[in-house]
């Protein structure tokens, strides 16, 4: 029995952790699938193996865990006893009620609440998955996150149980967004979740994938959460990942992107909620012309700290990166955007941009930007950038003088400064919805409502007959 | 009543002094230009009187309607009427021109206890200035100032007055780097908002826009001072004569 080799000695702050592990494995009684324990296993092996990560790791550096690691959190094996209401998820999700959705609290799947149309079959909970459609499943979960992962991620796949299976069969292309709604409970316990994601993208597919993490009370938690994404060739996925949970929440996520052949890979990741979240998230262009867009948005204020960790690695010819990374950072908050850009030998014609900017509403909150360029072919056109400012006074005088007055001129400037990252996202309520998050986590309140553009009914359009393009809801 | 006094008004930039000792009486319905060569202090009148904050009164007063306008902030002299339309207008990325518009509005009806105008409201009245400024619609939902062109941002400028319509409006070189097109609908707008209740300073450099707009009174600005007041025959004669001759006849 693997659990027999686990020691519990070598390091009490795994102590919760590999006693979740030890139970899962007791109660699994072998009912899992023989490779699925395999997985589990090494990853558990490997957990207890390497210690979890200090600022003295390079890719660590600026993130101090130790509040996560001395908390002794208690994962989760069951779902609460108490569900959560339909209006309370309604509330949380960020797509409009009747949207394809998975629901899940601290990382356990509650089919009562979800709700995935005929169409979408093979949208379904992991541990459904790993029964019905067990081949699928087995060719790609845990094949992407990298070994090297830190213990967190090893953690995660240690402890997988459940999570979001989406599968997109060659050729189908689903328009409207499937949301994936990850809920931490709050139990009077510090609690940890293991939330897991498996997305798989066919040849020729597209989709739209949300996945939102909130709270359902204010107690600590610790989401652990790890996404797998695979794009087939010419695959399309469009993903948004909005972290508002509470601001007793810590965040560890480890999102690994396998782009094939000119697939399209284009995200938005927002943090605005958690007192510390880390999104480590890794794009590989395995195919030649695979492209991919990451946006980012972090509003941090008082002791928040947000790190956003992105790799891009391009390992084939006529590969294309993009990636705008923005925080407003207010109090004694702290950012860190780390952004490497690999451009393998061999992987010509790569065309990577990365911009990270900045604004500084606090003389107490820091911010480290740190761009690295691993360039190993010589046919490459690469650039990165970083700012860091405050508002430009000269623009708020400018709205001053047309009888704004200080407070909204500030919030109207900051808002624009943050909500241009959500100009991209075409789902209507999706950009509604983080566009609300946003104002709420500035605590702004603009005048004319939270869109900076003037909301019109198409009644009103129509009667007025003004030009397109208007900002409709 | 004047709608605005200026008296021995004294302005530094960084400890510079720039104006110095300026006096100037507006009333309601006339129309000032205060013309004066390069760094003479015409932007700074401007900046002055809307209440930049880099730039510093030390002495001297203004009485605006009535009130102290020294003690206003920017947005109370908008509020309360004063209108600078930018040398530079500012672009502020991110805001949509309509949306910006609305907000000022609504803000200087506030103040004027009147009731806040709906996004119907307002664009039934937006439509009929932006005539004003032979401006497309499509204007209005770019992000303000950004992109647009000189002329665009100096027409901009006079939609967002003909919109708020002010009781004192100041322009600071609306004039400078129009093409004669732009000029033409610039100055048209302008006479189109010339009121008996509406005063207006025009601040430029250079004679042109009087040729669309005529005066009621010419002011020549040099060194921080107004040193010679009179009707618009003054515009044409620094026109012919240019500014070294006035420069020599007060040495």
């Amino acid at each position: 029995m693997k659990q027999a080799t686990i020691s519990r000695k070598a390091a009490p702050e795994k102590d919760a952790y590999l006693a979740a592990i030890a139970e899962l494995q007791a109660e699994d009684q072998g009912r899992s699938p023989a490779w699925l324990a395999r997985i589990r296993n090494s990853a558990a092996e490997r957990f207890q193996r390497v210690g979890f990560p200090t600022t003295h790791d390079e890719d660590w550096k600026y993130t101090n865990v130790a509040p996560i690691v001395r908390t002794q959190f208690e994962t989760a094996l069951e779902p609460p006893a108490r569900a959560p209401s339909a209006d309370e998820v309604d509330r949380l999700a960020a797509c409009g009620a009747g949207a394809a959705r998975l629901v899940f609290v601290d990382g356990h799947y509650l089919a009562d609440l979800s709700l995935v149309p005929a169409g979408l079959r093979p949208v379904v909970s992991l541990a459904r998955a790993i029964v019905d459609r067990a081949d699928e499943v087995e060719a790609h979960l845990a094949r992407y996150v990298s070994p090297s992962e830190s213990a967190f991620a090893a953690l995660n796949t240690a402890l997988i149980q459940d999570g979001a299976f989406v599968f997109i069969p060659r050729g189908v292309i689903v328009d409207e967004p499937i949301e994936l709604l990850f809920l931490s409970s709050s139990m009077e316990r510090p609690t940890a979740s293991h939330p897991r994601a498996l997305i798989v993208l066919e040849t020729g597919s597209a989709a739209t994938v949300v996945e939102t993490y909130a709270s359902l009370g204010g107690e600590p938690h610790f989401t652990n959460a790890v996404v797998e994404i695979v794009l087939g060739e010419g695959a399309s996925l469009t993903h948004r990942r909005i972290l508002e949970e509470s601001e007793r929440t810590f965040h560890i996520g480890t999102i690994e992107v396998h782009e094939s052949r000119d697939s399209v890979y284009t995200s938005l990741n927002v943090a605005a909620g958690p007192e510390l979240a880390r999104n480590g998230l890794n794009v590989r262009l395995t195919g030649p012309g695979a492209s991919c867009s990451l946006n980012g948005l972090t509003v941090s204020r008082s002791s928040q700290h947000v790190d956003n960790h992105t790799l891009i690695d391009h390992a084939t010819p006529h590969g294309t990166s993009r990636q705008l990374y923005k925080g407003v950072l207010d109090d004694t908050s702290r950012t860190v955007f780390n952004g490497k850009i690999l451009v393998r030998p061999g992987a010509q014609a790569t065309d990577a941009q990365q911009s990270n900017r900045n604004l500084l509403l606090s003389s107490q909150a820091t911010l480290d930007t740190k761009p690295q360029l691993e360039i190993l072919a010589d046919d490459v056109r690469c650039t990165h950038g970083a700012t860091v400012g405050q508002l430009d006074e000269d623009m708020v005088f400018y709205l001053k003088s047309r009888g704004l007055g200080d407070d909204a001129s500030r919030a109207i400037l900051t808002y624009a400064f943050a909500s241009e990252v959500v100009e991209s996202v075409g789902e209507v309520s999706v950009r509604s919805h983080v566009e609300r998050l946003i104002a709420r986590a500035l605590s702004t309140s603009l005048p004319n409502g939270h869109a900076l553009t003037l909301t019109l009914s198409q009644r009103e359009r129509g009667q007025v007959g003004v030009a397109e393009p208007w900002t409709d809801q | 009543m004047s709608i605005l006094d200026v008296k021995n008004l004294h302005v530094a930039v960084d400890g510079t002094e720039i104006l110095e000792g300026v006096d100037l009486t507006v009333n309601p319905g006339e129309v000032h230009a205060v013309m004066g060569p390069n760094g003479s202090g015409k932007s700074t009148l401007a900046q002055a009187l809307a209440g930049h904050p880099s730039y510093t009164v030390t002495e001297g007063s203004v009485t605006y309607d009535g009130k102290d306008l020294l003690e206003m902030s920017p947005e109370e002299r908008a509020r309360e009427g004063i209108f600078l339309a930018f040398q530079y207008p500012v672009e502020v990325p991110g805001v949509a021109n309509a949306y910006f518009l609305k907000a000022a509005l609504n803000a200087i009806r506030a103040h004027r206890g009147e009731e806040e105008l709906d996004g119907f409201e307002f664009l039934a009245l937006l439509k009929k200035k932006l005539k004003t400024v032979d401006m497309e619609d499509s204007f209005m939902n770019r992000p303000v100032n950004e992109g647009f062109s000189g002329g665009e941002k100096k027409r901009n400028e006079i939609l967002q007055m003909a919109v708020l319509e002010p009781k004192l409006a100041i322009l600071d070189e609306t004039d400078s780097g129009l093409d004669i097109d732009s000029l033409r609908i610039v100055a048209g707008g302008v006479e189109k908002l010339r009121s008996p209740d509406r005063a207006m300073i025009l601040v430029t450099h250079y004679q042109r826009l009087l040729n669309y707009v005529t005066p009621d009174f010419v002011h020549v600005l040099m060194d921080g001072r107004i040193v010679r007041s009179g009707g618009p025959e003054l515009a044409h004669e620094l026109e012919a004569k240019g500014y070294d001759w006035i420069k020599q006849e007060i040495a």
